[in-house]
């Protein structure tokens, strides 16, 4: 392939400049299209028939599209009449806001009452609403002691005692398939808005509506971030490993030709980027220059003045077999997550994978164009003095640093029983983004950031005026107030029963309560109140009736903690209504959030289980002996089951970036150990006996195995930096992960090698090496 | 004769041809106001126009089929009738008797506008054996859940608006005067509406409503028109569809009956009780 492509450069210039241009332009045309470049909405992490995700569709389709974001005001006096006029103010500047709906605070709550002309009204409770003006000290008075006398409004908007800490509740829009940048607009716009009112010391905005403009703002951060610094950093090891910008350059044009065009057409099959997919740029770039190193390496190696046309053939022979295997372990490392039912896990995969391959025909086709055209005759420098010397020190060396090791290996594998998935999206965030932060000062003040919707269908000719169901319902939210993790509740049941004590009085109504009318008497109480101007019923009651909404409030659970309390939910809600044929279904954006959990453990299952398996077949084969080859698998999964055991000890939970560690790591790894296998394999045909081929491999192929990886960790490295937690422990541990795969590469497998050599080939005289990683003179 | 006296005798002709001409033609539009070019007086001019050549009607009252379509193509079907007093010293009050679904079948809102100030209304709860007393601040509230809200129901009083001719333009294939309508009154749900004036008969064919945030929101159209009395024109068919929420709502429209000797008695809360049974 080299020879071919150095015989024709004009062929595959123009066709590499071709594949390059068309990606090129299907990236800004997508950046400068409309479509938004990222896009992290809820729909995009499932399938479109997961029973979740259709679950909350039909949820929206009854009650809206629609959720409830928290802004919690500290201020001096919740109660002074200037901050109440403020708070007015800011709720309606709020309530304009583009995807705002309503919004429920101290000023603009409603309740029902009858006015002094025997009037029924749902009306604000805090009298000046609307009007500019300041309340009289006579109307905070009566205001103050018709909220504590209210407990429908304790904990959700203020706590009793409590003057300082306020909440409004925002009802905003949740369009789950629209992922243009509103989202964000919105939350700068509300904290805006509140940090010009002049009574607020501070706030906090939490909701989910929060985190996904967080999680969008985090995704355009990094994309531009990662693709500038891994740029650099590749170019900057590439320049300390090889001492030549020509060789720099050469790297340069491999990784445009496999990350343009992959990301072309990511573009052209209109998919945005979301923080799985930001990953990609970054992941492609360090990985592409891993082969690309190896033929580089020794491609100067096998030169000595020689242009580069010649020895390509002979440097192609000698590395394609293991090139091609790494390249396919790698490849398939990441068809695995193809495997994924998580959208965005699936893409990175595929498209990963098809960037790896332009990358591995890019490496044996442009870049000996390119070498050839930019070195001529010239020399490549020499190895830098420290690592040659190092890679010089023979067995006796790697016995102890091996040992030391494995054992420092197993100490960390004591975290494996640690490791488990857990997804807690407010810790997700860097502290200076804010949201962790904000989240923590909502619980400190007592109130509860997290609403957790719980949709009621009841059967067909009963409904929620029914008095069986409704005496169910009532008897269900009684017990939902009382489970420990629920903070609130918001229900129709207040608000009808508002109503009810405005029309027949709170004496009679205490006579005669909700539960004891009859059907007719329900369904005239709950049109009494959406006559009367109660359009809250809406968000609680459709026209029908046949469906209701409870709210739970709870504090920010993570995905373990809130699939337990739904268990709990589910189970008080057949004992309510056993006998009774009405569903419930606990739904929201935290809830399929945690619903993820289950697929993010099947991935990284699967991915694992499908690298590994191949691997148990691939490592014999390669090495002519089982034993070898067993050793070589063990030696790649203790790297990587000590990663994981770090991550336990750390308190590193698999999440929806972790989980793409071990088939990533995995596929990565193997490639060093494939090419050390090779050429032992090699030295051994050449009749070396087995300790000096395992000398003559390490050196041969510690040099370019140290600096592929010192490139690919940089690479991977560079996601520490980004604002997104589950990103930056990513980068983190899979970096851990491959260094320790080098150091097993380049210790434990030699140790491991050492101890199988049989005793008849250790007196064997060595035939001459092929020079292929031998140090060489420099220019 | 003198060519001086000639040319007065033919000018005074021609005048009284003009003249009579311009008679006739005014009296044939008679009924056709002129447009001032000033575009609020125009506007006012259009409303006035449309109060006028509806007034004396006396009552009316019609059988309304409403059904409620969700974003998703579920319809929940509302029944009641709908009667009407015109009331000249003040101004209308009107009578909803719901019929179905079961469970609001039997109550009756009753509604008397003023215009002067906010219209009182009345609700008929027949299970409690109550009737109360409802405020209006309500009127952006969903009317029994469709896409109708109160405030779209009261009937319209010409002062409780300002008016602004915008243009001339076809919908439907009719000539219509354009007008933006803005409420003057307070707690409405609009910031706006647009309303197209059929040029013939002054009855308003599409209302697009704006929210107080000047986004479109909800559309409404009047079809199916047939003329009562040789002069009052009705819609037998409204359709209002929510722009924002994807959802809309029909009212169907029995043939209207007018003049059938309603009187104010029969717009009381006491009479409301008598019209349920």
């Amino acid at each position: 392939m080299p020879s071919w492509s150095i015989r024709h450069p004009l062929i595959v210039l123009l066709a590499w400049c071709t594949l390059v241009a068309a990606g090129g332009v299907a990236v800004v045309r997508q950046i400068t299209g409309a479509r938004p470049a990222i896009d992290n909405s809820v729909a995009v992490w499932f399938m479109r028939d997961d029973p979740g995700l259709v679950s909350y569709r039909d949820f929206n389709r009854a009650f809206g599209e629609r959720e409830w974001s928290l802004l919690l005001l500290t201020t001096d006096d919740i109660l002074a009449p200037e901050f109440l006029q403020q708070l007015d103010a800011l709720s309606d500047d709020l309530g304009r806001l583009p995807d705002v709906s309503k919004v429920v605070s101290l000023t603009t709550v409603r309740d029902s009452e009858t006015g002094a002309d025997d009037e029924l009204a749902y009306t604000a409770v805090y009298r000046p609403h609307g009007s500019g003006r300041r309340a009289t000290a006579e109307e905070v008075t009566a205001f103050a002691a018709r909220i504590a006398a209210t407990p429908m409004f304790h904990g959700s908007l203020f706590r009793p005692g409590d003057r300082q800490h306020t909440v409004l509740l925002i009802q905003n829009a949740n369009r789950l398939d629209d992922a243009g940048p509103w989202r964000i607009a919105l939350v700068d716009d509300v904290h805006r808005l509140a940090a010009a009112c002049p009574g607020v010391r501070s706030h906090a905005l939490a909701g989910t509506t929060v985190i996904n403009a967080e999680l969008n703002r985090a995704s355009l951060r990094d994309v531009l971030v990662f693709y500038a610094l891994v740029t650099a950093l590749v170019a900057l090891v590439a320049w300390f490993s090889l001492r030549s910008w020509r060789d720099v350059i050469v790297i340069l044009a491999v990784v445009t030709a496999c990350l343009l065009p992959t990301m072309g057409a990511i573009s052209a099959c209109g998919l945005a980027f979301n923080m799985v997919t930001v990953m990609l740029p970054t992941i492609l770039i360090a990985l592409s220059v891993a082969d690309l190193m190896h033929f580089i390496h020794a491609i100067h190696c096998e030169r000595a003045g020689e242009r580069v046309a010649v020895v390509a053939p002979r440097c192609w022979r000698a590395l394609r077999l293991p090139s091609t295997l790494t390249c396919l372990t790698t490849i398939v490392g990441f068809l695995m997550l193809a495997m994924s039912t998580v959208g965005p896990v699936f893409q990175l995969g595929v498209f990963t994978a098809v960037g790896l391959a332009l990358a591995w025909l890019a490496t044996y086709t442009l870049a000996p164009v390119a070498l050839d055209a930019l070195w001529g005759r010239r020399l490549a420098p020499a190895l830098p003095p420290v690592l040659a010397g190092w890679l010089q020190r023979g067995t006796r060396r790697v016995r102890v640093p091996a040992l030391a090791i494995v054992v420092l290996s197993l100490v960390a594998m004591a975290g494996l029983s640690r490791v488990h998935t857990d997804t807690d999206y407010s810790r997700f965030f860097r502290s200076w983004t804010g949201v962790a932060r904000a989240y923590d000062d909502i619980a400190a003040a007592g109130f509860f950031q997290s609403p957790l919707a719980l949709s009621v269908r009841f059967p067909a000719g009963s409904g929620w005026t029914d008095p069986a169901e409704f005496r169910r319902l009532v008897a269900f939210e009684a017990e939902l107030r009382a489970l420990p993790a629920v903070g609130k509740v918001l229900t129709a049941t207040d608000l009808v029963e508002r109503a009810w004590i405005s029309l027949a009085g709170a004496e009679a109504a205490r006579r005669q309560p909700l539960t004891a009318l009859d059907r007719r008497q329900l369904d005239e109480v709950v049109f009494l109140g959406e006559l009367s101007g109660n359009d809250d019923l809406r968000d609680f009651l459709t026209p029908d009736r046949q469906r209701c909404q409870v709210v739970a409030l709870t504090a920010y659970l993570s995905s373990r903690a809130l699939l337990a309390l739904r268990s709990d939910i589910e189970a008080l809600f057949a004992r309510c209504f056993a006998g009774s044929p009405a569903q419930l279904d606990v739904t929201g954006t935290t809830v399929l959030w945690a619903n993820m959990d289950s697929h993010i453990t099947r991935t990284q299952t699967f991915s694992i289980a499908g690298m590994v398996l191949p691997l148990l077949v691939l490592f014999p084969i390669v090495a002519r002996s089982l034993a070898v080859g067993l050793i070589a698998a063990l030696v790649n999964l203790l790297p990587l089951a000590c990663t994981f055991g770090l991550m336990g000890l750390c308190g590193v939970r698999i999440n929806i970036a972790t989980t793409l560690i071990g088939a990533i790591a995995l596929g990565i790894v193997v490639d060093d150990t494939i090419h050390f296998l090779g050429r032992f394999r090699s030295e051994r045909a050449a009749g070396r006996s087995w300790q000096d081929a395992i000398d003559a491999t390490r050196l041969a192929i510690g040099a370019s195995a140290v600096r592929t990886t010192a490139i690919v960790v940089g690479g991977f490295a560079t996601m520490a930096v980004s604002s997104f937690r589950p990103t930056a422990e990513f980068g983190i541990f899979i970096s851990y992960a491959l260094l320790l795969g080098l150091a097993f590469d380049l210790y434990v497998l030699p140790a491991a090698l050492a101890l199988l050599a049989p005793r008849r080939d250790r007196a064997r005289v060595a035939a001459p090496l092929v020079r292929t990683g031998a140090v060489h003179e420099s220019t | 004769m003198n060519r001086p006296e000639s040319v007065r005798s033919v000018l005074l002709s021609v005048l009284s041809v003009l003249t009579a001409i311009t008679v006739l033609a005014a009296a044939e539009t008679a009924d056709a106001p002129t447009i001032p070019v000033d575009a609020a007086a125009a506007g006012r001019r259009i409303a006035e126009e449309m109060k006028r050549r509806d007034a004396g009607f006396g009552d009316s009252l019609s059988e309304a089929t409403m059904v409620l379509i969700d974003r998703a193509g579920g319809e929940v079907r509302r029944q009641f009738r709908f009667s009407i007093l015109e009331d000249v010293a003040d101004a209308p009050r009107s009578l909803i008797v719901f019929r179905e679904p079961r469970d609001i079948a039997g109550t009756a809102l009753l509604a008397h506008a003023h215009r002067d100030r906010d219209e009182d209304q009345w609700l008929h709860l027949p299970a409690l054996r109550r009737t109360k007393r409802i405020a209006v601040r309500g009127r952006t509230g969903a009317f029994v859940g469709s896409e109708f809200s109160y405030e779209d129901l009261v009937p319209w009083a010409l002062e409780r608006w300002t008016y602004v001719h915008r243009r001339d333009e076809a919908f439907d294939g009719r000539p219509c005067h354009v007008v933006e309508m803005r409420p003057v009154y307070a707690d409405s749900g609009y910031r706006r509406q647009e309303a197209w004036i059929d040029q013939e008969r002054f009855q308003p064919v599409r209302i697009d409503s704006f929210d107080l945030q000047d986004r479109p929101l909800k559309s409404l159209r009047l079809d199916d028109w047939k003329r009562y009395l040789d002069r009052h024109w009705r819609p037998q068919r409204l359709r209002m569809s929510n722009a924002q929420s994807g959802a809309a709502t029909t009212i169907d429209l029995s043939p209207y009956v007018f003049r059938s000797g309603l009187t104010a008695a029969d717009f009381t809360d006491a009479a409301m009780a008598r019209a349920v049974r």
